[in-house]
């Protein structure tokens, strides 16, 4: 640019171009005369700037794609938190919609049944082989008595069959050693339902080959004994089996009271208690057990 | 010299002096931590001493005024205040220290090192001037890291010189 410039030359552009850019300075601070010079200096070095920013790019790019991994990390778990958490809220719910309903159907039983009637909590469950129990939180400070019938909406569920101050154990229907008279309530044949120590399994006797009886049948207390509230569902007849060589027929049955924990029963005061051994139909082998 | 290898010489040195100058501006203005960023030197100025020892048939004081006045463009700062700093410096290196292209490198960088400090200098007293910007740490530190990466860069080039069989 300044090919063979002499001392005196160079010295001369000097002076001029200091003097240029002192001029350009005191423009610059005194005045807003410059911007556009700027500006349009500017466009040239936009390239520049441009590569300059690329480096500061990637790493702002790269972190945010961390930061967006770790806030939807976050953001996943707190959902997980959340959906949990509601979960949890609904089967709760579902839970109490069941019980109410359990509930309004045990009044509803309880207003059907037309005796006194007391709800009781379940505390424990005991079903061992040939042994069905559970135990009540209702003793003799509630009149509770040995004997009792206890009840849900659906059937019964057995009988007291010892009893403290503030808990009762009940044996189930489906005890080894619990018999209930029985008809069916379609035809009103009599017969008797044993329990054969296992869960929601029945044996029906005194049912003769000839006798109508088919699956699906309701079998509700016969009244006989009268310890069971008369007419109420006991069991539901799940298959039939008649041997020609056997005069009664194989029938067995399924419990329809339902055994759930959380659930209450009702305690029905029927009529006035019965000493056990008095009706062939109801045996109480275990009555001192607790 | 023969005209056309005098011409094919002119352009290359042309493109290279265009994208050093590129390099250096591009080198000022990417983004550091702060902690790095009072060690950058003022590459644009050491590009510019380069040219001015080594080429000064191509790079001058137009050159530096142009280079100055995009530096202050490229930078935001005060425009001119890098114009006058670079002019102040090529002509420093053309009028008076043009044999420090033949000196050893020790003493080379030692110029070149006082000449970053005023190219500095001449910075901070424009920008004191007319905004009143207190002087950072930087402007100690950066002319320190300018002339280690002149005494490196240098060294490399001129062993390459050798190498190749054609010093300037």
């Amino acid at each position: 640019m300044n090919l063979g410039a002499s001392g005196l030359k160079l010295d001369l552009h000097f002076f001029l171009l200091a003097a240029l850019s002192i001029v350009l300075i005191i423009l610059e601070s005194h005045s807003a005369l410059l911007q556009s010079t700027r500006s349009v200096v500017f466009v040239t070095v936009k390239p520049l700037i441009e590569v300059a920013q690329l480096p500061t790019k990637a790493t702002n790019s790269i972190r945010q794609i961390f930061e967006e991994r770790e806030q939807l990390r976050e953001r996943n778990r707190i959902v997980n938190q959340e959906n949990a958490e509601l979960r949890d809220r609904i089967i709760q719910l579902k839970n109490e919609e069941l019980r109410s309903k359990w509930l309004a159907e045990l009044l509803d039983a309880k207003e059907k049944l037309q005796y006194p009637v007391l709800s009781a909590n379940l505390k424990s469950i005991q079903l061992q082989p040939l042994s069905q129990k559970i135990v009540l939180n209702r003793g003799t400070d509630d009149r509770v008595f040995v004997g009792q019938p206890v009840i849900d909406h659906r059937g019964v569920i057995g009988q007291v069959s010892s009893t403290t101050l503030t808990e009762s154990a009940v044996t189930l229907i489906t005890d080894a050693n619990h018999s209930i008279p029985v008809r069916i309530q379609r035809n009103g044949i009599r017969a008797v339902v044993h329990g054969l120590g296992v869960p929601n399994q029945l044996l029906v006797s005194e049912l003769q080959v000839n006798q109508d009886v088919r699956p699906g049948d309701i079998l509700v207390t016969s009244g006989l004994g009268e310890r069971f509230p008369l007419g109420y569902p006991v069991a539901e007849v799940t298959s039939v089996v008649r041997n020609k060589n056997v005069p009664f027929a194989e029938i067995t049955a399924i419990p329809l009271a339902a055994l759930d924990p959380s659930f209450e029963v009702l305690m029905v005061w029927n009529n006035t208690p019965v000493e056990s051994g008095n009706t062939p139909v109801v045996t109480m082998n275990d009555s001192g057990e607790k | 010299m023969i005209p056309e290898r005098n011409n094919l010489f002119k352009i290359t040195d042309f493109v290279q002096i265009v994208a050093s100058f590129a390099i250096a501006m591009i080198l000022s203005v990417v983004s550091l931590p702060e902690s790095i960023a009072v060690f950058r030197p003022d590459f644009v100025a050491l590009v510019l001493i380069f040219w001015c020892l080594y080429k000064p048939q191509s790079v001058g004081i137009f050159t530096a005024f142009a280079v100055g006045l995009l530096a202050d463009t490229i930078l935001f700062g005060v425009l001119g205040q890098n114009a006058i700093a670079k002019v102040t410096v090529a002509y420093i290196v053309l009028r008076l220290m043009s044999t420090a292209v033949a000196a050893t490198l020790w003493k080379q960088t030692l110029v070149v090192l006082a000449l970053l400090y005023i190219n500095a200098w001449i910075i901070s007293i424009v920008n004191k001037i007319t905004q009143d910007h207190a002087g950072s740490i930087s402007l100690w530190l950066a002319p320190l890291t300018g002339a280690l990466i002149w005494y490196l860069f240098v060294f490399f080039w001129r062993t390459r010189e050798k190498q190749h069989g054609f010093i300037d």
